[in-house]
């Protein structure tokens, strides 16, 4: 039999799922990550931010977890090798003068904000030249209105140092410094929002936090902690839909959500970093007795991305909603997306509704997890992946686990993966489209679900990225 | 045939170095196998016999990796297909077997062909089965093969070469007492179509493993399964499925049902490489918790390394009976418990209905064993 | 003879009262046609009855064969020879239709649940089939699993031939079938209400009613009865339509 030659082959690049994810990883050959983090550093940040005790502590002990912990091994060895913490220990000093010059931009990348409509002041920002969008007139006005409702929208720092009671009840206590690199971003973060919304206040108009703070989307470890107090809703928008240029080669960001009892959060990012970026953000939020948080999730951009927005249904009656679209557009591109969801008390629901498009050589992931512990009755759960795989050289995973432990919960899945029929091109076609034309069409159309619940001027730049991005299969910035 | 005896010392080599799994299953529940529920059985090295099993239903009959019965079917030497650096549990099947024994099916003999796979022992003792199955070109088999484990642990190893365009129905019948591990690796040639049914029953910590590795172009297979976990049985059922040929097709569908304290999982993994253009695979699985203390699992994953497919898709239940269905039935006259009942019942006879005329011998004796294990309740 | 008398009951639904004050009876071989518009509490009588936990008795009684069963679970009610037909039936695929009958009659006598069926069920269960217009094939489907509507509703009252109930409740059987479809099921009602059912029944379009003539008609308004007499009201409501059927009141 002429086929058994190739049987080794086979088992070489793995027969069962464990195997061919653990091919890439660190356990094949250890990998350390380059460049030390000392406490001296540490240290010195903590006092330049002039943080109270328990802050320094908390960087402390984050970075006493981080030597510890072991590196994750379901990492890719490359992403790994990419890892420089000399670069980030650098720019973790506030003092670093961040604005560059606009002429020395190249002029193809100027273009390409034109292409897509954006005005001169935003591109700069966009870019990290600095300009200060947060002290435009229109955004003055929206702080003056959302103060006289008692919400608190400050740069991280800054709250730490004004409201320090209450960040410390809520900073990573969602999110602890369980692996790796949520250890990292305890010991190293700089930057991000906190917004706290008071009982029973409705703030409408969602927040865009890259509009309003300045220092928002900048750094690489930024924090973001959204709480909302009992019966409130708010909508934070994080991230911007144009592609924006980052130093920073590795991101490791973090956002904690706490809903409490009655209170609706909906939290969006729209990530389109520039391709030198590995991006990677520790998503958590929990929500209390019949509250709701909703994740949308859009990853466009960076060569690497591994994001997992996550939510702990603790109280009866919550609810979860996480939407992700994650687009790998390009030779090498690993973009991991997902959601996890803890069933942990009675009538809880999660919808999770994942959608992917890998081109030129890109890989797209899903990673998933539904648990249901013992005794959250009733608990409901769907989820949905769908992965569009647009050329032979492209590759889309999709990874979940339902874990059911109590007999009254009904949890469901359902994948598809397949390329854009020819069918539809050929009736597109006919009527007036090109073959690309259609192509980004339908395009636009998979990830309706997502820019449907975005703002007018998010979603418009998003589907221009798009048709950018897909009309010329991505041969742009 | 005996092992070659480097294969063997780089499997006694590697069975105390390499692990079970290089990486974990998942975050929250971290190995859906307990391995080291293995780690109590000892390789006993001389397969002591033990009590013999029945023979007169089977063709062939391996037991504790002993051939009893069926020396006219054995074949000539052949590759052993698998290698003991795939993981530990393989690698200690390998250091426990003195033979493995390959077996040709050529033409076409209408009815089954029944292989029995059986070991028993001390509950600490560990015996081993290995058996090759090369099904000729264009031959049309059908194989009954059972996996009986009366005491002590398992592993048990069959190969299936289906050959260009052949035709293999394969009826699987696997029921386990303490920890066993069974790898059904099948690989097809060009045009080879395979229609499976598995029914994998009980045991302590069973690990029923399929792999359906559709090699030549236009290779098919059709498989359906039925997993049953009672009392305080643990089941982890892994069907893998990879496409590496060209315009190649792949249909699997598992029912499984959870009752008392039983752990149930079920995996499907579909698979299209590179090499595997314009193929397509769908996988379907429904997890019935049938009691409080019952868990189950379901893992389905796609993954997909070109984008010349026909399509990849999963669906994944894991759920009791609902709210409106318990309802509806108790206007009908039943408890919930009574509901339970007869969807277990008619899950296992339902499965048992749908399995292809050419069994009637094995299906009559194995529907005999599942009726009393139901009713025993 | 068996009776079923509902006395004076409301019932409230999500803690709306939806029936404010209903009584009727009904018994042995008489067909009570229930009619209504949409939205007048139908389906929450019928619901009630049957003994759903949504279904909140606010007051009155529920007496079948002078029992009030009331605080009797729905599987209970059924034992006593109460059964209800759906207008939407719940999908269960796990068990076969087939299953699911041989079971109900099994546990009627007393006998284990999955007991193969007797002889005489078998052959019942084939004339059945024919009666009602479906094939051997559904048998084996899981119920009301990828039925039509009019399947669905040909397999509900399959149901109810082969129990023969001392009470059926059918909710609008005639929905989603053609001419034909409501004459096979029409006839069917007629031979179960000959055999000794008492039947009461909710209609879409009254066209079953020239089928299985009614042996009385309420007509149902806003969870209270506002019409009580014959197939004369049924012709009224064909011709002017409920609206001004009920403005005449």
């Amino acid at each position: 039999m002429g086929m058994r030659h190739d049987l080794y082959n086979l088992i070489e690049d793995g027969i069962t799922p464990e195997e061919v994810l653990s091919k890439n990883t660190p356990v094949r050959r250890s990998v350390e990550i380059k460049g030390e983090v000392t406490k001296d550093v540490v240290e010195e940040l903590s006092k330049i931010k002039r943080e109270p005790d328990w802050m320094m502590r908390l960087r402390l002990r984050s970075l006493e977890l981080f030597n510890k912990l072991p590196t994750p091994n379901w990492l890719p060895n490359w992403v790994l090798d990419n890892i420089n913490l000399e670069d980030y220990i650098s720019y973790a000093r506030p003092d670093v003068n961040r604005s560059s010059n606009w002429d020395e931009i190249p002029p193809e990348v100027r273009q390409y904000y034109e292409a897509l409509n954006i005005p001169e002041i935003e591109a700069r920002a966009l870019m990290g030249l600095g300009a200060q969008l947060d002290s435009e007139i229109i955004y003055i006005n929206i702080r003056k209105q959302l103060a006289e409702k008692g919400v608190v929208v400050l740069p991280m720092e800054e709250a730490v140092q004004k409201y320090p009671d209450l960040v410390k009840q809520y900073f990573m206590r969602v999110f602890p410094p369980e692996h790796k690199f949520a250890a990292l971003h305890g010991a190293l973060w700089s930057g991000g929002v906190f917004v706290y919304v008071p009982p029973g206040v409705r703030i409408e108009a969602p927040i865009e936090g890259f509009f309003l703070i300045s220092n928002a989307g900048e750094g690489q470890f930024e924090h973001t902690l959204v709480v909302a107090d009992k019966g409130s809703y708010i909508h934070y928008i994080e991230g911007c839909s144009a592609p924006r240029l980052s130093k920073y080669s590795f991101h490791d960001g973090m956002v904690e959500i706490y809903a409490h009892e009655g209170a609706k959060v909906k939290f969006t990012t729209v990530q389109n970093w520039s391709r030198n970026v590995i991006n990677f953000n520790n998503k958590r939020a929990i929500a209390e007795r019949n509250a709701e948080v909703e994740w949308v999730e859009a990853s466009i951009g960076s060569v690497a991305s591994f994001v997992y927005p996550s939510t702990i249904l603790k109280g009866e009656g919550a609810k979860t909603e996480i939407t992700g679209i994650t687009i790998a557009n390009g030779k090498g591109h690993v973009k991991e997306n997902g959601a996890k969801v803890i069933h942990d008390a009675p009538n809880t629901s999660s919808k999770v509704v994942n959608k992917s498009i890998s081109a030129n050589g890109g890989t797209a992931v899903y990673k998933g997890v539904v648990y249901v512990r013992r005794g959250a009755r009733f608990a409901r759960s769907h989820v949905a992946c769908d992965s569009l795989v647009l050329d032979g050289d492209s590759k889309a995973y999709t990874i979940p686990h339902d874990q059911v432990f109590d007999d009254t919960a009904v949890v469901t899945h359902e994948a598809y993966t397949g390329r854009i029929s020819e069918d539809k091109i050929n009736y597109l076609r006919t009527r007036g489209l090109t073959e690309e034309e259609a192509k980004s069409l339908i395009v636009l159309g998979f990830i309706s679900d997502v820019t449907e619940g975005l703002p007018f001027e998010y979603a418009m730049v998003l589907n221009r990225v798009i048709m950018l991005e897909f009309s010329k299969y991505g041969k742009v910035a | 045939m005996l092992i070659p005896s480097e294969l063997r010392i780089k499997a006694r080599e590697l069975a105390n170095k390499i692990p079970y799994q290089l990486i974990k299953d998942s975050p929250t529940v971290k190995y859906y196998t307990q391995w080291n529920l293995f780690d109590r059985c000892i390789e006993t090295g001389d397969n002591t016999l033990g009590k013999l099993p029945q023979s007169n239903d089977y063709d062939v009959v391996i037991h504790n990796g002993e051939l009893i019965k069926g020396v006219e079917l054995l074949g000539d030497q052949v590759n052993i297909g698998i290698d003991p650096s795939e993981s530990r549990i393989i690698a200690r099947h390998l250091a426990n077997l003195r033979e493995v024994y390959p077996i040709v099916i050529k033409g076409d003999v209408e009815d089954e062909i029944k292989v029995l796979l059986s070991y028993g022992g001390e509950q600490n003792e560990l015996n081993s089965n290995h058996v090759i199955i090369n099904v000729s070109d264009y031959a049309v088999v059908n194989l009954a093969l059972s996996i009986v484990g009366n005491g002590g642990c398992g592993t048990n190893v069959v190969e299936v070469n289906v050959g260009d365009g052949a035709t293999l129905n394969l009826l699987t019948y696997s029921t386990n007492i303490n920890p066993s591990f069974s790898l059904i690796r099948v690989t097809e040639g060009g045009g080879a179509s395979v229609n499976a049914y598995t029914i994998v029953v009980n045991g302590e910590m069973t690990h029923h493993r399929e792999d359906y590795i559709l090699q030549g172009q236009g290779a098919s297979i059709n498989s359906n399964s039925l997993e049953f976990g009672s009392g305080n049985s643990r089941m982890d059922y892994m069907i893998n499925i990879m496409h590496v040929g060209e315009h190649t097709m792949s249909n699997s569908t598992t029912r499984a049902i959870a009752l008392d304290s039983a752990t149930v999982v079920h995996r499907g993994f579909g698979r299209i490489t590179e090499r595997g253009r314009w193929s397509s695979t769908s996988i379907e699985g429904k997890v019935f918790i049938g009691s409080s203390n019952a868990v189950g699992m379901s893992v389905p994953i796609i993954m997909v390394d070109t984008g010349d497919v026909n399509g990849a898709r999963h669906s994944a239940t894991d759920a009791s009976i609902d709210e409106d269905q318990e309802l509806y039935l108790r206007m009908r006259g039943l408890s919930r418990e009574e509901a339970i009942g007869l969807v277990v019942y008619d899950m296992v006879t339902g499965f048992l209905d749908s399995i292809s005329a050419s069994f009637k011998g094995s299906v009559s004796q194995i529907r005999e064993s599942l009726m009393s294990l139901i009713r025993g309740r | 003879m068996a009776e079923l008398r509902i006395e004076d009951l409301a019932v409230s639904v999500d803690g709306k009262l939806i029936i404010n004050g209903v009584s009727f009876g009904v018994r042995s071989g008489e067909v009570l046609a229930l009619m209504g518009p949409n939205g007048s509490g139908k389906t929450t009588l019928f619901m009630t009855i049957a003994g759903h936990p949504r279904y909140n008795v606010v007051r009155g009684k529920v007496m079948l064969d002078g029992e009030d069963i009331i605080k009797l679970p729905p599987e209970e009610r059924f034992l006593r020879g109460l059964m209800v037909a759906f207008q939407t039936p719940t999908v269960v695929p796990e068990v076969r239709l087939s299953t699911l009958i041989t079971a109900m009659i099994n546990k009627i006598n007393g006998r284990k649940l999955t007991d193969p069926a007797p002889p005489s069920l078998v052959n019942s269960l084939m004339k059945g089939i024919q009666e009602v217009g479906l094939t051997p094939a559904h048998l084996s489907r899981g119920v009301n699993h990828g039925f039509s509507g009019g399947e669905m509703k040909r397999s509900e009252i399959l149901q109810l031939l082969m129990v023969k109930p001392k009470v059926a409740l059918i909710d609008e059987p005639d929905s989603g079938l053609d001419v034909d479809g409501v004459f096979a099921v029409g006839k069917a009602l007629l031979s179960l209400a000959n055999s000794g059912t008492a039947i009461v029944l909710t209609t879409h379009s009254a066209k079953i009613l020239h089928v299985v003539k009614p042996t009385r008609v309420l007509v149902l308004n806003r969870g209270r009865i506002a019409a009580e007499g014959g197939m004369e009201l049924v012709e009224e409501i064909e011709k002017v339509g409920y609206e001004n059927f009920l403005k005449a009141r």
